[in-house]
């Protein structure tokens, strides 16, 4: 939907129509119109691109920086280990909404700034999981089998570390995605994310808050969305630990016959 | 006859699997008479053990069952699951393979070891304290007063061993069903199993030793029947199978063991999924023949039972 | 061959309290080429230690392993590469040392690629090779770990440690989570390829009967020490705890339950490691106890003779 938003959309978004503002829902406009007469059907449909956009890009960026850390961390241990997690510890000890809130604010208003707060706050997550599953995997025999027929530390940690990692970290990325709708959403609400003309659910909420009264479509149909989408991700995260958790079921099952 | 202990006739379990259904058990049918040890011997993912959870109705909740089960006159394979519950523990016991796994790391030994008693023989706190504390000097773990009182994590594996055949012998039960005692474990320790296994059974517990141990159940056992590919393929006294054994499966097994020159049995063992037709051991079987294809019937021969068309 | 002289190996746990538990102490052995020992006792002796110690995966704390006279300890890491290839281990859980995301073949392909210098082509005979040298077909090839049995799993592990043309396979308890049958077959082949190839094998069991099948040699290791060593050491054993445990394969004298603690001796103890739990100690075990050579076997009991 968000992809095809361009052609599903019944109105073009920068399309004011004053005289048609605050509408309720009708045949017309299904979710209304906006104080400006924007359709919100339209709108909504345009703000899943910008929300599952920053969500993806957001989730892929401080996946590879939190695994390529979380990874270094685990595998080499000593001093880099530490120096690398009371990194991540320092930035987990703050509430997560508080730091982006103070990222944004020092940083200035903008999507790209919204982003980059929210990478800083999502990577540690992938970190501390990448680290921990490298622990792991870096006590199994076959780290060690290879590192004894030669293999070097860079070999070990791509061919084997990563790999045998991956399902735990793809799991809390799709949580992940979730989240970060969710933050970038009430950062948007806070005015500290997109310009207010770009359609964006968290910058749609805060638009309609002041009509939310007498016209309160504006903030529902939105918030809906939020919410649908957070609970999408969340079930699909769900669902991907217990396809892969059935994997092993079903190995150490069938090894017995 | 009435020195017949379990009597185990025609059951077949079936497991579905992801990859097709796999037949563990296919119409085991044999008997323990009262105070004897009968061993079934059989290599891993024979399907031996899901025939000892089969008689304990303890198998996994998707596992379809089939046949009879009588343990002392009673058909224990149709009670309800609460009537099951008062015969677990009480007239059969079991002892699981690993201690630190059976154990609850969190409860006192001494507590453990005195539930069945408590839960079976209806005694109070007090007695089944001074009853637990006997047995566990029985199985020497001493002094028993402080042992009594530790948890399973100050244990050597060992004595947690011995501490849960206490556990399993609480209730004094009539029938003992191990599995795989020994997997893992070395020499010393196999033989301290075995020693324990011996005073129990010498009180006059009957036991079904579920083992893939070939001299362990040469040590132990007074019948021995040995499983193929969920078949039970001989039955037979233990001086005479170990003297002379009839199945051709059970030649080539016995051949493998160390002490008589570890002879490798020729081919793959089959895949539970796609077993055979007819004889299941005969793709690797130095006599087959044509009517192998067809299934062998189950021979009586002084005494032992054999599934080969070769005593036909 | 391979040689190690006074190996001492220690484990230390504990944050505040350090505890340290010496797992091997004093060992020497030497094993020849083409020949096959056989290391003997009971879990927690020390054998899988000394394995470890032996192929360098572990660094001994005192003491020197040689190998084919260089010496291996206190070698670099990029020196030492070029001897990895000649002395593998194989362990005793075969699922732990190929990776599970990995079919089987890339697993045995993979000391090639490690080594560089063989071509595409090269690798993919050589795997056929191995494949074929441990009895398995082209259908195992493209599997994972998980759809393999144990034997065959453990097959595989040989086949990738024998890629890189080992003279030594050190192989630790690797039968002895299998059934008979393919205990058996395991061991067979490994003493053709064994013959074929003419490296030597390190057997670590605490399967006596095992040991007794397979071994030119046999070490009886206890608490660490070396307390017998010689050719016929089961038709003969002069040591207590090889008597102690010949006995307990047999099953003899059931009627008793034997202790199994008494490994914690005094502090500064010097004296014989196994007399807490002889049946035949006397005040002069309290004497520290040498491998003494009686009659071509070495002994670490002063009553032998």
């Amino acid at each position: 939907m968000a992809i095809f938003a361009g052609i599903l959309a019944p109105y073009d978004y920068t399309e004011k129509n004053l005289q048609n503002r605050l509408q309720p829902p009708s045949s017309d406009h299904l979710f209304g119109t906006d104080h400006l007469g924007r359709d919100i059907l339209t709108m909504v449909m345009y703000g899943a691109r910008t929300s599952l956009f920053v969500g993806f890009v957001v989730v892929c960026i401080s996946l590879a920086i939190g695994v390529t850390l979380g990874v270094l961390a685990g595998y080499y241990g000593g001093w880099l280990d530490e120096i690398i997690m009371r990194l991540t510890d320092s930035f987990l000890a703050f509430p997560s909404m508080f730091l982006a809130l103070a990222i944004t604010a020092f940083l200035g208003q903008g999507l790209k700034n919204m982003m980059l707060a929210l990478i800083i706050v999502e990577w540690t997550v992938f970190a501390r999981i990448a680290r921990g599953s490298t622990l792991d995997v870096k006590t199994k025999g076959y780290v060690r089998a290879s590192r004894w027929i030669g293999a070097s530390n860079g070999y070990v940690m791509i061919k084997h570390v990563l790999p045998n990692i991956i399902s735990p970290v793809l799991i809390m990325a799709t949580l992940g995605i979730g989240n970060v709708i969710l933050a970038a959403a009430g950062l948007s609400f806070l005015g500290l994310g997109v310009q207010p003309s770009t359609p964006e659910w968290g910058a749609m909420l805060d638009a309609g808050r002041t009509y939310v009264t007498t016209a309160p479509w504006l903030m529902l149909f939105p918030g809906l969305f939020i919410m649908t989408s957070v609970l999408a991700f969340n079930y699909f995260g769900d669902g991907l630990r217990d396809a892969l958790d059935q994997k092993m079921k079903y190995t150490e099952l069938e090894g017995r016959f | 006859m009435s020195d017949v202990l379990l009597k185990v006739s025609g059951v077949s379990v079936t497991i579905p699997t992801g990859k097709g259904a796999v037949q563990a058990v296919d119409d085991a049918a044999f008997s323990i008479n009262k105070h004897e040890v009968f061993s079934l011997i059989g290599e891993s993912g024979s399907g031996k053990s899901i025939l000892g959870q089969a008689i304990m109705r303890l198998l996994p909740p998707n596992a379809v069952f089939s046949g009879k089960v009588e343990l002392g006159g009673t058909e224990i394979s149709s009670l309800s699951e609460k009537e099951m519950q008062k015969v677990r523990g009480k007239t059969v016991a079991s002892i699981a393979q690993n201690p630190y796994l059976a154990m609850n790391p969190g409860i006192r030994v001494g507590t453990q070891v005195a539930e069945p008693m408590r839960a079976h023989l209806g005694m109070s706190k007090k007695d089944s304290k001074a009853r637990t504390c006997r047995a566990l000097k029985y199985f020497d773990i001493i002094p028993a007063e402080v042992r009594e009182r530790e948890y399973p994590f100050q244990y050597s594996g060992g004595m947690l061993q011995r501490a849960m055949v206490a556990m399993g012998t609480a209730a004094n039960p009539e029938l003992i069903i191990a599995d795989e005692p020994t997997k893992g474990v070395d020499v010393l320790k196999k033989r301290n199993i075995a020693a324990i296994f011996k005073k129990v059974s010498s009180d006059g517990c009957a036991f079904l030793l579920i083992t893939h141990d070939v001299g362990f159940a040469r040590a132990m056992a007074d019948r021995i029947a040995v499983n193929y590919c969920g078949q039970i393929v001989e039955i037979a006294e233990k001086e005479a199978f170990f003297k002379e054994p009839l199945h051709p499966y059970s030649q080539a097994l016995l051949d493998a063991v160390p002490e008589r020159g570890m002879h490798p049995i020729p081919g793959l063992s089959p895949s539970m999924i796609e077993v055979p037709e007819g004889c299941r051991f005969h793709p690797r079987c130095p006599y087959k023949t044509d009517r192998c294809l067809t299934n062998p019937p189950v021979v009586e021969l002084d005494g032992r039972s054999v599934r080969c068309w070769v005593y036909a | 061959m391979l040689k190690a002289e006074n190996l001492h190996f220690v484990y230390t746990s504990g944050l505040i309290k350090t505890i340290k538990k010496a797992a091997v102490c004093g060992v020497d052995l030497e094993i020849f080429p083409g020949e096959t020992v056989a290391i003997v006792g009971e879990s927690g002796c020390g054998k899988s230690t000394l394995a470890k110690t032996l192929v360098q995966q572990l660094v001994p704390a005192s003491g020197e392993v040689f190998f084919g006279g260089t010496k291996l300890t206190g070698m670099s890491w990029k020196n030492l590469r070029k001897f990895m290839g000649k002395i593998q281990l194989i362990p005793q859980n075969p699922d732990d040392v190929v990776d599970p995301k990995w079919t089987v073949e890339r697993s045995v392909a993979e000391p090639f690629v490690i080594c560089r210098g063989f071509s595409k082509e090269e690798i993919l005979v050589n795997v056929d090779a191995l494949f074929a040298e441990v009895g398995l077909s082209a259908e195992h090839k493209p599997r994972y770990p998980h759809e393999l049995s144990g034997g065959e799993l453990q097959r595989v592990v040989i086949a990738r440690a024998l890629a890189l043309k080992p003279d030594l396979l050190v192989c630790d308890e690797a039968t002895s989570m299998l059934d008979v049958s393919v205990q058996a077959f395991i061991v067979t082949m490994l003493k053709d390829i064994q013959k074929k190839r003419g490296l030597g094998l390190v057997f670590i069991t605490h399967d006596l009967e095992v040991a007794k099948a397979v071994s030119d040699r046999v070490l009886v290791m206890y608490a660490g020490e070396i307390v017998e060593e010689g050719k016929d050491v089961f038709d003969r054993p002069l040591h207590p705890y090889t008597r102690a445990l010949l006995d307990a394969v047999q099953y003899a004298s059931l009627e008793v339950v034997l202790p199994e603690e008494g490994r914690a001796l005094p502090d500064g103890f010097t004296g014989c490691s196994y007399c807490r739990l002889c049946r035949e100690r006397t005040d002069a075990c309290k004497e520290p106890q040498k491998l003494r050579d009686v009659s071509g076997r070495l002994v670490r009991c002063w009553k032998s003779k």
